[in-house]
């Protein structure tokens, strides 16, 4: 069977707060180590009442030192919010931390209207 | 920051440059950063992403489980276009779906009603903390509601474990992900771990 991965929003239910949504990642993510899943990514969400992982590679960080096997990663970085360098200092942090475990999604929040190299068929 | 989103591709190769090992001379380096392997993804929902990550040689995850409508051709165009990088040899496709995995196929339906609740607030412009579960989401949603959030969420697995286990099923066989990733929005962190462990037990009987 191929692979199945989990993604996590940190979701802060209601009546909860932000430290309870990043324990509930840590239980998710350990649990999911144990049953075999491949990686847990954390998505990048600003200024949402429900989601705590705004601040995505300090959430992947908690989360990789709390498990052993599992590789986590982002779900992505949305990555026009960043300078391309601060976001390879924070992996190759990650990475140098926890070898072989960390994964880097990128998100571009809106299709683009070119591609480096030619026209895009639609978007 | 980057006003504009169509700088998204340069963004991405130089992002990609850090990575490398640095060049004798090069003035910016990312420490830690420079010669490390990690691997980098593209995720969209659009033709535009498939194509992107398809010209790098990149893995792509495509955002199915809240807009789903361009799966089928962005993966098509994705493994189409493909060209092979230092970083990947073969396309490598992985689709996202929502798993709400219960007992039975009413208290599934049940918990799937937070993420309901969730997309139409988002709509009507409440976002708010995720909510408890409903017991009839026809008394909650419009018509007009229920028809767009119904279509936004369509890549969803909702019930008992045999149910969930022949839908997944049916979409492993007829869109061949080279990777599931599982998503949903659980009110109780319990019913997503119960819901987990029922995923990976369907998963290990697909085999």
């Amino acid at each position: 069977m191929i692979p199945f991965s989990i993604l996590d929003l940190a979701p802060i239910a209601q009546g909860g707060t932000a430290s309870d949504a990043f324990r509930n990642s840590v239980e998710l993510a350990q649990e999911a180590e144990r049953l075999g899943f491949q990686r847990i990514w954390l998505a990048e969400h600003h200024g949402m009442a429900g989601i705590a992982s705004a601040a995505t590679a300090v959430v992947i960080g908690h989360v990789a030192g709390a498990t052993k096997t599992i590789r986590v990663g982002a779900g992505g970085v949305m990555l026009p919010n960043h300078a391309p360098l601060i976001i390879a200092e924070q992996f190759g942090t990650l990475n140098a931390m926890y070898p072989g475990r960390i994964d880097l999604g990128l998100g571009a929040r809106r299709a683009p209207t070119s591609l480096p190299h030619g026209p895009c068929v639609a978007t | 920051m980057n006003a504009s989103a169509d700088q998204f591709p340069q963004d991405v190769q130089e992002l990609q440059f850090y990575f490398q090992p640095a060049e004798p001379g090069q003035k910016i380096k990312a420490i830690p950063g420079e010669g490390q392997d990690v691997p980098i993804w593209l995720l969209g929902s659009s033709l535009y992403s498939a194509q992107l990550a398809a010209m790098l040689g990149l893995p792509f995850a495509f955002a199915s489980h809240f807009a789903p409508e361009l799966m089928e051709q962005a993966v098509a165009l994705y493994r189409e276009r493909f060209t092979p990088s230092a970083q990947l040899k073969k396309p490598h496709a992985m689709l996202t779906v929502n798993i709400f995995a219960a007992e039975n196929d009413a208290e599934a339906k049940r918990l799937f009603t937070t993420m309901q609740v969730a997309f139409v607030n988002m709509l009507r412009d409440q976002r708010g903390k995720v909510q408890p579960p409903i017991d009839n989401i026809d008394d909650f949603w419009s018509p007009q509601e229920k028809v767009w959030v119904t279509e936004k969420l369509s890549r969803s697995f909702v019930g008992s474990k045999e149910t969930v286990e022949q839908g997944l099923r049916n979409f492993l066989a007829e869109h061949k992900p080279d990777e599931l990733m599982i998503s949903g929005h659980f009110f109780d962190p319990k019913a997503r771990l119960r819901s987990l462990a029922i995923t990976a037990a369907i998963r290990d009987r697909l085999n």
